[in-house]
């Protein structure tokens, strides 16, 4: 239970990262960050991704249009806004460098044993 | 077979059986209120319902196009609990609630949970974070003037919490998840009980129907229980005001009595004098205990009851909401130890009054060589007042010259005129006390300061009796009888004309002693 628990944390730290990467690659509406993030495991239930992507339009990183679908009502498109862009750059190189400091962290600790 | 319903989810029309449909709205509501408090919450909801629509569409196609339950749990399952959703910062907030409390608007509602009548006072209490109490009380206290509309018109128009939603919401409280969560339960809960209540009524309404004459009979005699009950309450309320007023009078007074001793009254000789309560207490108590007891056992026997009398007054008015659990039997208690010490002290006190004894003193008077009348006089020196206004007894602090209080006493003495046996003129100072037995009657009489002197034809009497320095008060009296032999003509002054016997005696007027009668003698100016 307590793996669950710090690993549900370790994923929600990251999602931030992860919904401005997806919405970086190109414009996308909500249906395809969620198949993104399911495929990556990052989320457990959708209805996580709502309020999270309420909160970084409102947060002035995203911005949505309207476009028509072949099949269906019309839907909303996110992209970056310029500081969604700054902001994703910034905690991609933070995410590198946390990477390669954990991986060393561990690997030491490895070789140590 | 089942029923089903067309739904428009984000502008796409649905078939759904009439479960799913009840699930899937209960579903969207709880998201509402959820979200309803968060900023761009709305727009959260639109999304979600728009992806509701998009997995339905997924799941229908030629072979299927009805939404079952199975369907909605499925969705349920997929997109999560609204409080599984939760965001960081969400959670954060929701660790600190009472920052956003004041999110939640409140709403004026009667309160049926907490009402004496109709709620409004309950309401009214929950609508602005107070005890209702107080509007209650104002209520009672308007209560002769505009206080009944007003009620009728709060009671008309400020609606009922009927749901628990609107309860909570009547108390500022957030409506989450599990507030709803209790609402449903609750409602479910309401159902049965509107059931049972309806199965109940249709009965009732049956057995009516079969005995019809029955009906009006009811109804009158429903009518008069209600009157009944509503005069009753209303005496109760009137009664608990008596209450409350005569016990908060009596109250005050008595505590007004026992702590502000001190009335500033009378000056004697250039002393101010006040009247003490606590001078009386510490000179009537017998010694051992100490007057604090006395004070604190009668302000705890005679306070207890008034405070108890203002508490079932106010349960009277205010109902059984006045908490009221340890008071009585701690204040029984209370007043018992109270009672005892008290009674106890009151015993010894009463016993030193058991026995009474008088001593008399003779004082020659030399009668007047000349044709002069005697004449009896009050020295009052000073005095601003009439001898006649100050009490038979008078217990009082005094300022002493050095500075600081002395209790003090003082007492007036009775003056009478009597013809003499014999043919001298005296005066005979009659000294009474009590005590526990005569001997200490007698020693306590004999301690009783009192004198008069004589210079010429002028008979002077002290106006006061006095008692030594913390000597107790036992009913300590002094009579002067005065004895004059026949043909002695008096006068006596416009003093102890209002404290002499017999009445008669009047200033303006010279007396005789004639056959041992007391004689006015008409030409006073020869």
């Amino acid at each position: 239970m307590k793996a669950e628990k710090t690993k549900a944390q370790m994923r929600k730290g990251v999602l931030e990262l992860c919904i401005l990467s997806i919405i970086g690659e190109q414009d996308v509406y909500a249906s395809d960050i969620i198949r993104n993030l399911k495929s990556a495991d990052l989320i457990v239930v959708e209805g996580t991704l709502y309020p999270l992507l309420t909160r970084l339009k409102n947060s002035g990183l995203l911005e949505y249009h309207w476009q028509e679908s072949k099949s269906g009502p019309p839907r909303k498109y996110y992209r970056l806004t310029e500081e969604g862009e700054k902001m994703l750059e910034t905690l991609k190189e933070d995410w590198y460098n946390l990477q390669r400091q954990v991986n060393q962290l561990l690997e030491s600790k490895q070789e140590n044993q | 077979m089942k029923k089903s319903f067309n739904i428009n989810i984000n502008g796409i029309i649905f078939h759904i059986d009439e479960d799913a449909y009840e699930k899937l709205h209960a579903y969207l509501e709880r998201l509402k209120s959820h979200f309803s408090q968060q900023e761009g919450g709305g727009e959260v909801v639109n999304d979600i319902e728009a992806r509701i629509a998009e997995l339905l569409r997924e799941k229908m196609d030629e072979n299927k196009q009805v939404v079952t339950i199975e369907d909605i749990n499925e969705i349920i399952r997929k997109l999560g609990e609204p409080a599984e959703m939760m965001d960081e910062e969400e959670q954060e907030q929701e660790e600190k609630p009472p920052r956003f409390d004041f999110d939640q608007p409140k709403r004026l509602y009667r309160d049926p949970d907490n009402k004496i009548i109709g709620g409004v006072g309950g309401g009214m209490g929950a609508y602005f974070n107070t005890d209702p109490i107080w509007f209650r009380l104002l209520f009672v206290l308007s209560f002769f003037v505009v206080g009944p509309l007003a009620y009728i018109i709060f009671w008309i128009a400020i609606p009922k919490a009927r749901t628990t939603a609107e309860k909570l919401e009547m108390k500022g409280k957030k409506v989450n998840i599990d507030n709803i969560e209790q609402s449903v339960k609750e409602e479910f809960r309401d159902i049965g009980e509107n059931f049972e209540k309806y199965t109940a009524k249709a009965k009732d309404s049956y057995n009516k129907n079969k005995e019809g004459y029955k009906d009006t009979t009811d109804r009158v005699l429903d009518g008069l229980y209600r009157i009944l009950v509503f005069t009753a309450k209303l005496v109760g309320v009137l009664l608990g005001i008596l209450f409350i007023i005569t016990g908060l009078s009596f109250l005050a007074s008595f505590l007004g009595f026992v702590f502000l001793p001190d009335i500033p009254m009378i000056f004697t000789g250039g002393y101010p004098v006040h009247f003490s309560v606590n001078a009386f207490l510490d000179m009537l108590f017998s010694g051992g205990l100490d007057t604090t007891f006395i004070v604190l056992g009668l302000l705890i026997g005679i306070g207890l009851p008034l405070i108890g009398l203002i508490v079932l007054g106010l349960r009277l008015i205010f109902g059984p909401r006045i908490k009221t659990h340890y008071f009585g039997p701690t204040a029984l208690i209370v007043w018992i130890v109270a009672i005892l010490v008290t009674g106890l002290s009151i015993g010894f006190t009463l016993n030193d009054f058991r026995y009474e004894e008088t001593v008399e003193d003779k004082i020659s008077v030399n009668l007047p060589e000349k044709e002069e009348p005697l004449e009896f006089s009050i020295d009052m020196k000073d005095h601003k007042h009439e001898y006649h206004d100050f009490n038979e007894y008078m217990f009082y602090r005094m300022n002493e010259p050095g500075g600081g209080l002395r209790n003090d006493f003082r007492g007036r003495p009775g003056v009478g005129f009597y013809p003499s046996e014999d043919s001298t003129a005296y005066v005979v100072i009659r000294s009474k006390s009590h005590g526990a037995n005569l001997l200490k009657a007698k020693n306590r009489a004999e301690k009783i300061s009192y004198g008069l002197k004589q210079s010429g034809n002028r008979v002077i009497l002290d106006p006061w009796f006095y008692l030594p320095k913390g000597e107790k008060f036992r009913m300590q009296h002094v009579y002067v009888k005065i004895y004059l032999p026949e043909n002695t003509r008096f006068k006596v002054d416009e003093n102890i004309e209002e404290v002499v016997y017999p009445w008669f005696l009047d200033d303006d007027e010279m007396f005789i002693i004639k056959d041992e009668e007391i004689e006015k003698i008409e030409a006073i100016s020869d």
